[in-house]
């Protein structure tokens, strides 16, 4: 009786210390859908080795197949004293972007927007812009600057062909051309937005358009700002602030109801510290300081702010795993979840093929055999390094280490969400998260 | 117009004649978004008076276009965030002319330039209030050891280093930005522009950015002619004579009425252009 008792308190302290849980999750035995619980079980000794090894604090793992969540699984801390749960709230920085690419193609298919439509249509400053080339060593000046053969397009900033850059990949692609223009996207003030900048979107988005492009829109995949400037053009064509849109738009309707641009003060708790990690061990709570690398900058304090200006549609969203796993089924499922559509079967097949971005390869996450669609990397063979699970798997990731994959094929599922810094160290784990993915299937 | 300054005119006389050109079309400083244009003449972002945010560009900005159709010259100011795209159209691609001020030219490079004054602009120190509860004051500005300067690219900070100032560089708003978070201690600029940025930036700090006592000294804007482009030396004297024209038949007071007077126009240079549909 006693245990009884004291089982009880514990849970009405628990009850009482802790968020209501904010969604009723169903998870099925893997079998039903296919999957085996026994090679499941490679995943929980992956993360759980991971953690032991302090190479991360802790992670939240979901695999859902055919609609189902057939395996969910978190594992370590969130923040210190705080154990990981189904319900973190991570900062998904770049997986904002297939957001963002949704709202687009829902205006796409309203037909308030063509992709092969002008940015400048509806952004004037992206009117005659130019394109930066170094001259030769030497030169009086060290460069010029060319008339773009032809304007940015919508579907360049899905695709990421406009020629736009991020400041922060100057130190993974570093070349002089790149250089020259990062330093006149710093001297403008433009910033990544992983340490929001005190200003509205449409403001930066303004001052970016009127600086010269890397290179010719339609010549390069460079992964760059261009969500951020969709989220603006979101803004401009349907006259709603661009974080209303997707609210009204996308996370309401999907019942994304821990999705947020800015964190509710009730939730703050439920939000995850980012880890420091040197992948050997070291690991420490990052404090309230940018933590700053190069010409990245990256502010996790950030997404403590109850409000702010700054919508960054390639960066700006927080959420939990099952609130991405809704999202992503509704690609899996062709555009609808539980009855509600956001995009037809058609749209989302031309966001997933894999001829958007010519000859060249989606290389900053996958490198090759990987092409990008209008929002995220398509796996194009299987005769590259990183194998997701089979040709036509689309997926994009995090900087704070967040990672989804959907499989059509196999109609699966796969999201990982850690927060853990440096960045370049999870693409080891993350492949090997899909591989665990992927060799569980089981029919 | 007691903070807009006076209007400054050369007197020098070039002596050449300008063949007519293309017909001027009017003000259009914003339109040159929508249009790729051969004559323009291009200025760094210097919001209330030459931005594109503004109504008909900002006020040195209308002065510029009217005194450019005045010279036959069919132009349009096209505006740049960053100062060094302007030096790269004007000793790169040799445009007719540029606008701006704090330019920082080798003699070599101003051997090849006229500058035609347009307009001086009094200017302040500001400091940030929080940062300095006791106010700050670099009247003589002797000692300013411990202190960080905010300046602009191209403006002269030698007096600010050699007092002990650190000079930290930025735009405008960014240093307003950096006085907030107590990276730089105070800056200099003109006050219709601090007015306009917190404003536009930064409402809730209005109260916190203290204008120290006295003037600054004035800061000068210039439109340079290009003596390499065709047009430039001819450019320049009639642009000169158009100015001088303008302050007798009264457009300039007009124009600059318009953007600050108290009139039924007056008061556009806080308006973006967005909230006048």
């Amino acid at each position: 009786m006693k245990k009884v008792l004291f089982a009880l308190l514990l849970t009405s302290i628990s009850v009482a210390t802790t968020p209501v849980v904010a969604a009723d999750y169903k998870v099925v035995k893997p079998e039903r859908v296919g999957l085996s619980s026994e090679r499941l079980k490679n995943m929980d000794r992956l993360i759980d080795h991971y953690v032991e090894e302090k190479k991360i604090a802790g992670a939240v793992v979901m695999v859902a197949r055919k609609g189902k969540i057939a395996y969910f699984h978190e594992s370590g801390l969130a923040d210190v004293g705080k154990p990981m749960r189904k319900d973190t709230i991570f900062r998904i920085v770049s997986m904002t972007k297939p957001i963002t690419s949704t709202a687009i193609m829902m205006l796409y298919e309203e037909g308030k927007l063509l992709l092969s439509d002008p940015v400048g249509k509806y952004i004037p400053e992206f009117r005659n812009q130019k394109v930066l080339v170094a001259n030769p060593e030497g030169s009086a000046f060290p460069y010029r600057l060319e008339p773009v053969k032809r304007d940015v397009q919508i579907r360049d900033l899905l695709a990421h062909t406009s020629g736009i850059l991020y400041l922060f990949l100057n130190d993974v692609y570093p070349n002089p051309t790149r250089q020259m223009v990062v330093d006149l996207y710093k001297e403008a003030g433009i910033t990544d937005g992983f340490c929001r900048p005190d200003e509205e979107i449409g403001d930066m988005v303004k001052r970016l358009a009127r600086l010269p492009l890397y290179a010719h829109p339609g010549e390069v995949w460079d992964y760059g700002l261009n969500s951020d400037v969709l989220g603006y053009l979101v803004e401009v064509v349907s006259g709603q602030k661009f974080d209303q849109f997707v609210e009204q738009r996308i996370f309401k309707p999907l019942k994304m109801r821990d999705s947020h641009f800015y964190i509710p003060e009730e939730k703050l708790p439920r939000l995850a510290a980012v880890w420091k990690s040197d992948w050997h061990g070291k690991l420490e709570r990052a404090d309230n300081k940018p933590i700053i690398a190069g010409d990245l900058c990256l502010y996790p304090s950030d997404a403590e702010a109850l409000s702010g200006k700054y919508l960054a549609g390639g960066a700006n969203v927080l959420s939990t795993v099952y609130d991405y796993f809704r999202f992503a089924q509704m690609f899996l499922n062709g555009g609808e979840l539980d009855g509600v559509r956001l995009l037809s079967r058609k749209t989302v097949e031309l966001m997933a093929a894999t001829n958007h971005i010519g000859k060249h390869d989606a290389e900053f996450l996958h490198s090759k055999g990987w092409k990008f669609g209008l929002g995220f990397a398509i796996q194009a063979d299987r005769e590259h390094a990183v194998d997701s699970g089979g040709v036509g798997t689309f997926e994009w990731a995090g900087i704070y280490s967040t990672r989804f994959s959907i499989d059509p094929k196999e109609e699966k599922i796969t999201i990982f969400m850690s927060q853990t810094n440096p960045f370049g160290h999870h693409f080891e784990l993350w492949d090997k998260v899909l591989v665990q993915s992927a060799s569980a299937i089981a029919d | 117009m007691q903070l807009f300054a006076k209007f400054i005119f050369a007197a020098v006389a070039l002596g050449m004649m300008v063949p007519n050109q293309a017909l001027a079309t009017g003000p259009r400083v914003t339109t040159s978004l929508f249009s790729a244009h051969h004559n323009q003449i291009h200025a760094v972002d210097f919001p209330p008076f030459v931005s594109s945010e503004v109504v008909d560009g900002g006020v040195i900005s209308e002065i510029i276009t009217e005194g450019m159709k005045r010279s036959n010259v069919d132009a349009v100011v096209t505006t740049h965030p960053v100062e060094r795209m302007v030096y790269y159209y004007l000793l790169q691609e040799k445009v007719m002319a540029v606008a701006g001020s704090h330019f920082d030219f080798t003699k070599a490079q101003r051997e090849q330039l006229i500058f035609v004054p347009v307009v001086s602009l009094e200017e302040r120190y500001f400091y940030y209030m929080p940062s300095h509860p006791q106010g700050l004051n670099i009247e003589n500005g002797t000692n300013l050891k411990g202190l960080r300067y905010g300046a602009h690219q191209g403006e002269e900070i030698e007096r600010y280093s050699k007092a002990g100032a650190e000079v930290v560089y930025g735009r405008t708003v960014t240093l307003l930005k950096k006085m907030q978070r107590g990276e730089v201690d105070f800056i200099c600029a003109p006050p219709r522009s601090v007015e306009w940025l917190l404003n536009r930036y930064m409402k809730d700090e209005k109260e916190n950015v203290i204008a120290m006592p006295g003037d600054a000294e004035a800061q000068t804007f210039y439109m340079v002619f290009n003596r390499q482009h065709p047009l430039g030396e001819a450019a320049a004297e009639k642009f000169r004579d158009a100015l001088i024209a303008m302050e007798k038949d009264g457009t300039l007071a007009r124009i600059t009425s318009k953007h600050f007077g108290d009139g039924e126009l007056g008061g556009l240079f806080l308006k973006r252009l967005e909230t006048i549909k």
